[in-house]
């Protein structure tokens, strides 16, 4: 398969970017690391005469902290998030989470904006990054606006992204203090597969009590979710019936998509299953218990 | 239209004409006719197309030549291109690590660039490392110990 | 014992020493039963081997092709004008043009005439060739493609092999010509009426009266989906003519004879005008059996007179060649606790063309009751046409299918009758000379052997390790045979120069499997020179002789014999010269160490190159040894399926496994597995290794998740992003092989074979071992997670109801 000839533009900046994606229209699309979009073109799924490649554009792979919490470019690849020790240190689910994503040489290439505009309804970075309650930048030539993670993904492979607009920085907000997080992936087929589901949960607290519970899931709804209504937890102990009913509280605002990996009726079950074990680990590996 | 790129690969500068469109692998093979780089799958699920880009694992199917502009490319050939083998492709014919033989190059560049991050990887590491690489003659067993064997190699000072 | 060091030279000065792996020893041969290193490791390491994608010849065209949308449509209109006045396009072909080409026959196949080179009026599958492209580069015949116009009109499919046999489903082949091609298939007829193009029949006693006298029968269904070889090279062929007008193909091949013969029929032209020749192959597992796309590049070649390559993608390799879904339906009598009959309904969905189908449902069939004891036995094996990709052998040669089914019963049975299961397979197995249910006594039958150390390994008699939390424990075990395809036929050439060096000619193809390696360690131990003076030609149908088929677990056993014949008709004529010049008698010479001496005297003989010497008198002279082996089989009755030699050998299999079900998620952990086959004698232990752990880990992926997924006929899983096969993190834990080495008489030092033996019964291991730890019965494969889960499931709400009610 080879790719039907495009012509490839090279910004210098954002903004000449985003002029050129206006400019353009529906002719151009944005290539990140392309690990996605190569795919895409050559099997002639989608074609575009212009691609305008991110990758010139200086100063969009920084992985950078400060009190406000952790900022990571859009063109970072998802290995140097996997491997940054600044990432690790603060947010080890996250960089879990990128170091479970295909494999190594589909990491080193595809980076971290890539994967979040790319909207799949199966990718592993967004739940952890709905837990932690991340924003992303979003930059235009008009302005720089903000969005909360949540609030970014539309639908399947819908986003916020408005036309022109680029996916420029993440910023994570510090874990509330003496939280825990955890991201399990589950494949069903192959060890080496994309997900069946994730699960990404933070909890501050232990066993004995909860203080604070968050859950965020992939490949469980066309879209990423964050599960609403864990206030219930709060100041519980986590006992199999409060589990059960933090199960059904999934189960409620999920609706997964049948497809190769599960069921609809598997992939419920599976949720139910790795919402309790995220949370049971979590809750036994409290260092004060 | 085609442009003139100019890409390094194993050490020497070529000047390439090439489409945008062109993939690394497309040019790899095509016009410098470095046959160790194959492809299996086109998605970069199997890794028989694997080359290093700046000392990292890639799948030159997903990669378009123009941006590999300005990087060092090394396929194979280059790791024995002073005649002598690399200890990593001496320990895959001794530890007999290979048979139909198609997905031997890209393992052996991925063997070399998890050692030369990691020089002591956990049998985790080496799995995780090594699972986008597919062998369907599933050598596997032999693949890891010719991991250990090279790594051994490695430490006590073979290159 | 003799030290020997092996030394791979790299292109120029580059080398490199290998030490020997002392391992395996055989005191008995230099070289035989040693695990020499592969002839081809060198080269594979440095990536220099030569692949056919290697190949670039000045003018060279690429093909690209467009293919059916409709699992089942009639082509009303072909607009093919844009496509052909694209700059750089030098031929767009539909069916229609390579039927008008004169004295072409557009249909091909090995057991029917029945799949045309590009579709002719009609589609059978979605991917069905319809038009091909030849262009100066491949994007540019792709771009070529969206210009051709097609308009079909949809026919109603036939996706199902239960639907596809009921008389009122349509038929998709209306006329059939058989091929004739193969001996083996002499017995298949032409003429059609229903989708079942084979009917195989084996009838042995009275099934019926055994049911009625039994005191229990079994009856089960078992499926087995369609699959992928996934072979990392896919397809790829390259076609042109010579200076004397020549067809000269380049081809990713298993079978460049048969490929020859093929072309022949094809474009009516003398065998000797059409030239095969087959580079490495990366990988084939029986995808490249057969002609698949040399007959569409030869035609692009002759058509264009130009230097055509077509390499499949992985994309298209998905719709050109699969395993067999098979429907197995076994029912079973048990009297006084041992097995008095069997009978086997058995569905083979072939695809829209049968490709090797029927020799697959005539060969596989025969032993689909199973290597056990039983006087009573009746098979019906169906091979049925349904509008799906083709589906041809995949390692195992549909063995792998029926075994599923027959040893998940066997465990079935014996749970059943509260029988051990290894003491229940060790009781009815075959013992040496005894019948099998053709009537062919067997023999060199390692079977007994093979359960005794796959039970043995597990430790099958002692307690399991308790398992903690959601996970259960179970062992599972599982035994099987296959029989080699009989008759065939390979012949070689062997030549040696007067200093001891020697090229062997053989149609044999080298995939990975080591079938250079093995040819020169025969070779060599006959005529007593150096592993590493063994050259061997690769086939080349100019001048290596004409061999069946590299498939089937025939070559170490077929050519093995042909290049042991061919080198000692060159011994005999050197022992000749050197008895005559010593006065000795030739019998007592021996061939060793680069010497032909009188036996026990080691200085009372001549080196090769004096022997030469004193033959010819000249330098650079040759001698040439050839040989045929044909193995003959006495043809089965048509009705009954009898017959008292079906099979020239078996090779028997077991596979042991332990394994942990998380019953939460129903995830299998393989913690220990152990595939065993009898061999006969090892000619290289480490390949025999290499050959049994490799295909038991791809029929791991075939066991529990594997599966190409179909929807309205539509691959819903067609690319390796979602057709999953096992990476190096699903091997299990523990992996082992034992090589069972029951010499049969007349293989080659004792060989069998064993490409195929380590697929054959890890299905139905696992299986077994997953009732033992969950008590569920799984009868479908893949077993995935969410299948076991179900099971899981459904046993407890039958439970909670029998609780309620
Ligand atoms: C073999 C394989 C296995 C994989 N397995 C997994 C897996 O297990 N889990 C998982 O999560 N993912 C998986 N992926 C997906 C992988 O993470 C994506 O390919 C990757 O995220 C895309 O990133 P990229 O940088 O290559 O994006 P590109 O391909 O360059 O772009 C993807 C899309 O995002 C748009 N885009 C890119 N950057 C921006 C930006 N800054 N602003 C706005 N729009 C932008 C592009 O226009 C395009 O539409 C796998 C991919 C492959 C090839």
């Amino acid at each position: 398969m080879t790719i039907p000839v495009f012509e490839l533009l090279r910004p210098k900046t954002l903004a000449e970017a985003s002029e050129l994606l206006l400019k353009h229209g529906d002719d151009a699309r944005l290539i990140a690391g392309g690990t996605t979009l190569v795919i895409l073109m050559k099997q002639r799924t989608v074609y575009y005469p212009y691609l305008i490649d991110l990758q010139g554009i200086s100063g969009l792979d920084h992985i950078t902290a400060d009190g406000e919490g952790l900022r990571i470019g859009a063109m970072a690849t998802q290995r140097a998030v996997e491997t940054s020790l600044l990432v690790r240190r603060s947010f080890p689910a996250l960089a879990d989470a990128f170091g479970k994503i295909g494999n190594v040489r589909v990491r080193t290439t595809a980076t971290v904006g890539g994967n979040l505009a790319h909207a799949d309804y199966r990718l592993d970075p967004p739940p952890v990054l709905l837990i932690l309650g991340a924003d992303l930048v979003l930059s235009s030539p008009k302005q720089t606006r903000t969005v909360p993670i949540k609030d970014f993904y539309r639908g399947l492979y819908e986003t916020a992204l408005e036309p022109g607009e680029i996916l420029a920085e993440v910023r994570v907000p510090p874990a509330p203090e003496g939280s825990r997080t955890l991201y399990l992936k589950y494949s069903s087929l192959s060890a080496n597969d994309w997900p069946c589901l994730g699960v990404a949960a933070l909890l501050k607290g232990n066993a004995k009590r909860c203080d604070e519970l968050r859950l965020g899931v992939g490949g469980l709804a066309e879209k990423p979710l964050l599960i609403e209504g864990l206030e219930l937890a709060r100041n519980e102990t986590i006992t199999d019936s409060l589990l059960d009913e933090i199960a059904r509280l999934v189960d409620e605002q999920i609706s997964p998509i049948s497809d190769l990996r599960g069921s609809e009726w598997y992939k419920r079950e599976m949720a139910r299953v790795f919402v309790k074990r995220a949370i049971c680990a979590l809750a036994e590996e409290d260092p004060h218990l | 239209m085609k442009r003139e790129l100019a890409l390094t690969v194993n050490g020497r500068l070529a000047k390439l004409q090439v489409e945008d469109a062109d993939t690394l692998l497309e040019v790899l093979r095509d016009q410098l006719n470095l046959w160790s780089v194959r492809e299996g799958c086109g998605v970069g699920a199997c890794g028989t197309c694997t080359v290093l880009m700046d000392g990292k694992p890639v799948s030159s199917c997903l990669v378009l030549a123009r941006r590999a502009e300005g990087r060092e490319i090394v396929t194979v050939e280059g790791l024995a291109a002073s005649g002598k083998l690399d200890v990593i492709q001496e320990t895959f014919i001794e530890e007999r690590a290979l048979q139909c033989g198609y997905c031997t190059p890209g393992f052996i560049l991925s063997v070399k660039a998890l050692l030369d991050e990691n020089s002591t990887p956990t049998d985790d590491e080496v799995r995780e490392y090594l699972s986008g690489n597919l062998c369907r003659c599933a050598g596997y067993g032999d693949i890891v110990r010719a991991v250990r064997v090279a790594q051994e190699k490695r430490r006590a000072g073979a290159t | 014992m003799k030290k020997l060091t092996l030394t791979l030279s790299l292109k120029g000065e580059g080398r490199v020493r290998v030490k020997r792996l002392r391992d395996y020893v055989m005191a008995d041969f230099s070289v035989v039963g040693h695990s020499v290193y592969r002839k081809d490791a060198a080269q594979k390491a440095t990536g220099q081997v030569l692949h056919v994608g290697n190949i670039e010849m000045s003018g060279m065209l690429h093909v690209a092709v467009l293919r059916s949308p409709y699992p089942h449509a009639q082509i009303t209109r072909i607009d093919k004008a844009r496509a052909q006045a694209l700059d750089g396009v030098a031929a767009v072909l539909t069916g229609a043009d390579v039927a008008a080409m004169p004295g072409v026959d557009p249909y091909y196949g090995p057991a029917f005439r029945d799949q045309p080179i590009l579709a002719v009026d009609r589609v059978r599958h979605i991917g069905e060739p319809v038009v091909a492209v030849a262009a100066a580069d491949r994007r540019l015949a792709e771009d070529a493609l969206q210009l051709v116009e097609i308009e079909y009109e949809p026919l109603p499919p036939v996706l199902d092999v239960l639907e596809a046999v009921k008389p009122e489903s349509p038929v998709l082949h209306p006329k059939l010509r058989a091929a004739g091609t193969f001996a083996d298939l002499a017995h298949v007829r032409a003429g059609q009426s229903s989708n079942v193009c084979y009917h195989f029949k084996l009838r042995k006693g009275d099934v019926e009266k055994a049911f009625a006298e039994a005191d229990r029968v079994f009856e089960d269904t078992f499926r087995s989906p369609p699959a992928q070889h996934v072979p990392m090279e896919p397809h790829i062929t390259l076609a042109y003519l010579d200076e004397s007008q020549r067809i000269n193909v380049w081809s990713a091949t298993q079978t460049p004879s048969y490929v020859r013969t093929e072309l022949s029929a094809i474009f009516g032209l003398p065998m000797n005008r059409i030239r095969i020749r087959v580079p490495y192959l990366g990988g084939g597992y029986g995808a490249k059996l057969y002609a698949k796309l040399e007959p569409l590049v030869t035609a692009l070649a002759l058509i264009t007179r130009q230097p055509v390559r077509y390499a499949l993608t992985r994309e298209e390799e998905f719709v050109t060649i699969t395993k067999h879904g098979v429907v197995a339906k076994l029912k079973t009598a048990v009297k006084g606790g041992a097995i008095t009959a069997r009978k086997c309904e058995v569905y083979w969905d072939t695809g829209a063309y049968a490709e090797i189908g029927p020799r697959i449902v005539h060969k596989s069939g025969y032993t689909s009751a199973g290597p056990y004891r039983m006087p009573n036995v009746w098979i019906d094996g169906y091979c049925v046409y349904t509008n799906k990709p083709p589906a041809g052998a995949f390692r195992g040669f549909g063995v792998p299918q029926v075994i599923w089914a027959y040893d998940s019963q066997m465990d079935i049975i014996a749970r059943a009758l509260g029988a051990d299961p290894v003491e229940f397979r060790l009781r009815h197995a075959l013992d040496e000379g005894e019948a099998f249910a053709t009537g062919t006594p067997v023999r060199a039958f390692g079977l007994k052997p093979a359960i005794s150390r796959a039970a043995e390994a597990i430790g099958w008699s002692k307690p399991k390790t308790a398992s903690s939390g959601a996970k259960a424990r179970g062992r599972g075990i599982a035994s099987g045979v296959k029989a080699v395809l009989t008759p065939s036929i390979s012949g070689a050439i062997v030549t040696m120069s007067a200093d001891g060096s020697v090229n062997i000619l053989s149609s044999t193809v080298e995939m990975g499997q080591g079938a250079e390696t093995m040819m020169a360690q025969i070779v060599a131990e006959e005529l007593g020179v150096a592993f590493d003076q063994v050259h061997i030609v690769q086939p080349d149908t100019d001048i290596t002789p004409y061999d069946t088929i590299t498939a089937g677990s025939r070559s170490t056993y077929h050519m093995g014999n042909a290049v042991r014949m061919a080198a000692a008709k060159i011994k005999s004529e050197l022992a000749a010269v050197v008895a005559a010049k010593l006065e000795v008698n030739p019998e007592d010479l021996v061939a060793q160490g680069r010497r032909i001496f009188v036996r026990g005297s080691p200085e009372r003989g001549m080196t090769i190159g004096e022997a030469f010497l004193a033959k010819f008198g000249s330098l650079g002279t040759t001698l040439t040894g050839e040989a045929i082996c044909q193995t003959t089989a006495i043809p089965m009755d048509p009705e009954t399926g009898q017959s008292e030699k079906c099979t020239e050998y078996w090779f028997p299999s077991a596979t042991a496994v332990e394994l942990e079900v998380d019953t939460e998620t129903g995830q299998v952990d393989i913690l220990k597995f152990f595939a065993v086959g009898d061999a006969g004698t090892a000619i290289n232990p480490k390949h025999c290794e290499q050959q049994l752990l490799g295909s038991a880990i791809t029929h791991l992926g075939l066991t529990l998740f594997e599966e190409m997924v179909f929807e309205e006929g539509r691959l819903l899983n067609g690319s390796l992003l979602d057709y999953q096969i096992p990476s190096i993190k699903d091997m299990p834990k523990e992996f082992r092989s034992i090589v069972v080495q029951v010499p049969h008489e007349s293989g080659p030092f004792g060989a069998k074979g064993i490409g195929e033996t380590g697929a054959l019964t890890v299905s139905a291991a696992i299986a077994n071992a997953i009732e033992d730890a969950v008590g569920i019965r799984i009868r479908d494969l893949p077993i995935t997670p969410e299948r076991i889960l179900s099971h899981l499931a459904a046993r407890r709400e039958k439970e909670a109801h029998r609780k309620s009610s």
